[in-house]
């Protein structure tokens, strides 16, 4: 009898411990469900930095901003992304540069490299009238940064983003050449991005 | 939406030549009369049959004028010859082409 007894609460020992295993096992299921670096979340990111571009032998200096919404995966984060870049030329031309593209970024530990094919509009005040240039642009940025900071799905980054992109006067209005015009850039940024919960 | 429509709204066409001569406009600020360019100055003529740049002053023109100082184009009296390009272009048909006026006195000889 006794050792029947026994037996029964050994049972009900066994059953209160996988039970609570159980229990345990979820909880850490639950949590790591809703910590930031869990696979395929959603991520905001926006980025300024000043940057510079050429455009056939003049230089356009000037600051531009980045806004991203995106998804990140296990195999990479990818984003639409907009940029808007204004600046000056040598001669004090007014440069604005707008671009919309898809970015496409992998991480090796904290280091983050990608590529964002764009198209965009490149418009450029004159001296002598009030019609501006204006090209639409196709092209590409590449970007390498490195996160500095993250703690609670708040990642803070510098990086470096090179840029080519071809100006083309489509469908121009008779006065120019309609030849694509290469636009070389770079741009050094500072980047937040949010794991959305 | 708005990308397509931006070129209808703040203007279209980007070239070299125009953008090398709006430069140009801009290092003749304090050297030669303010009014020296005017809305026709640095924009193509001819459209897209032209074979060289017709602009007031061609692209060569442009860069050894913005590499020259101020003394030197005085020292040539560019802005005195400049004028009367200017002025001669305005005439149309019954004056001389822009090709005929770059080749009649070039701006840079000298500089």
């Amino acid at each position: 009898m006794r050792r029947a007894l026994s037996g029964i609460g050994f049972a009900g020992g066994l059953i209160a411990a996988l039970t609570s295993a159980d229990e345990a096992r979820a909880e850490d299921l639950a949590a790591a469900a809703s910590t930031p670096s869990r696979d395929a979340h959603t991520f905001v990111r926006a980025s300024l930095g000043g940057s510079a571009r050429g455009l056939y032998d003049s230089y356009v200096v000037g600051g531009e901003a980045e806004a991203g919404l995106g998804l990140q995966t296990s195999v990479g984060a990818y984003s639409l992304a907009v940029s808007f870049f204004a600046g000056m030329t040598e001669g004090g031309f007014l440069t604005l540069h707008g671009t919309a593209g898809i970015d496409m970024t992998w991480s090796v530990g904290i280091v983050r490299l990608g590529v964002e094919p764009r198209v965009g509009y490149l418009g450029l005040a004159r001296k002598t009238t009030d019609r501006q240039f204006g090209a639409y642009t196709f092209g590409a940025a590449f970007h390498g940064s490195v996160d500095l900071f993250s703690k609670g799905g708040t990642t803070l980054a510098l990086g470096l983003e090179p840029t080519a992109d071809a100006a083309v006067a489509l469908g121009g209005d008779g006065t120019g050449d309609d030849v694509p015009a290469p636009l070389y850039g770079a741009r050094a940024f500072f980047e937040v991005r949010y794991d959305v919960p | 939406m708005l990308l397509l429509a931006s070129p209808f709204v703040v203007g279209f066409g980007l070239d070299r030549a125009e953008l090398e001569c709006e430069q140009t406009a801009v290092a003749l600020e304090g050297c030669c009369p303010e009014s020296l360019f005017n809305a026709r100055s640095c924009r193509h003529v001819s459209g897209c049959n032209k074979t060289s740049d017709q602009t007031i002053v061609t692209t060569a023109e442009s860069q050894c004028l913005q590499a020259s100082t101020c003394e030197a184009m005085l020292a040539r009296d560019v802005c005195g010859r400049l004028a009367k390009r200017v002025e001669l272009s305005g005439l149309g048909g019954s004056g001389p082409s822009i090709d005929e006026l770059h080749a009649e006195d070039s701006l840079c000889d000298g500089l």
